[in-house]
């Protein structure tokens, strides 16, 4: 029993803030264009993993990774960044699983902070114990 | 003696301390892949805590995740049905999940919840029990 609440909760709280922060990216990046299929936008995710084996604590981030699905191929070639065949490259963000994450990504922060609030409030209630 | 008179609810708090830490990494945990639910059988950690010591504390096993088990073990019948405080570590079991989930994580968020709350509220009732207690006593102690 290591980690106190406050340490978990935060953990996941900062965890999903970067999750959030991730998703702003892609979400606010999903229409950016380029003229090569390397420099498309990718989206990109966070990795959870738990900070303890088999024991219970808080989340860590292991990382950051693009997703590896294929950025979407358009032809125009009036376009100024279109390359010699005429073929822009939009980014890879699925615009449908990015709110899908921001929403789940919101309602876990909000747990832990609700949890925060109440081990806090118990704990000011034990602190005033031999009050009265 | 004292510790009888508060014991049961002192180590209710105790274990409902721990338990609050171990939900609170189930609900932080919830989008982890692989992690696992993890939970005590909060009745049978209490008894062999000697929480309930009216009653002889009797030894129950545990599907523990080392192995081990606490509380003290009966051979005599001349023994005191003695108690042990609510130790620092109450075996913490895994939880059976209601339906499988993809990533290999069992954390039911809305449940956890549930059970987050409810240990809460258990929680401040033990407390106030206690103040309760101590305010009967103090009273008791008054020449008043």
């Amino acid at each position: 029993m290591g980690q106190s609440i406050f340490d978990i909760a935060g953990s996941a709280m900062r965890a999903q803030s970067l999750r959030l922060n991730t998703t702003a990216s892609n979400l606010a990046n999903a229409s950016s264009v380029s003229g090569t299929a390397e420099e498309a936008y990718r989206a990109r995710h966070p990795v959870f993993a738990a900070v303890l084996d088999n024991e219970i604590g808080g989340v860590q981030t292991r990382g950051i990774v693009e997703s590896s699905r294929e950025p979407e191929m358009r032809y125009e070639p009036g376009h100024p960044l279109a390359n010699d065949e005429g073929y822009i490259y939009g980014s890879n963000v699925d615009n449908v699983e990015e709110m899908a994450n921001m929403m789940s990504a919101s309602r876990s922060y909000q747990s832990n902070v609700e949890m925060i609030s109440t081990v806090r409030q118990l704990m000011l209630q034990t602190l005033k114990m031999g009050d009265s | 003696m004292i510790d009888d008179y508060l014991a049961t609810h002192a180590n209710s708090i105790k274990l409902r301390a721990q338990r609050t830490t171990v939900l609170a990494s189930n609900i932080a945990n919830a989008d982890t892949p692989n992690y696992k639910a993890r939970d005590m059988a909060f009745a049978e950690v209490l008894r062999d805590a000697g929480g309930a010591s009216k009653f002889p504390a009797k030894k129950i096993s545990l599907s523990t995740s080392n192995g081990s088990s606490a509380g003290m073990r009966i051979t005599n019948n001349r023994h005191i049905a003695g108690y042990q405080s609510a130790g620092a570590s109450a075996p913490l079991m895994y939880r059976q999940p209601d339906e499988a989930s993809l990533d290999g994580n069992t954390v039911d968020k809305d449940m956890e919840q549930a059970r987050f709350a409810e240990n809460s509220v258990r929680y401040q009732a033990s407390l106030e029990f206690i103040k309760s207690r101590v305010s009967g006593l103090i009273r008791a102690l008054r020449s008043e």
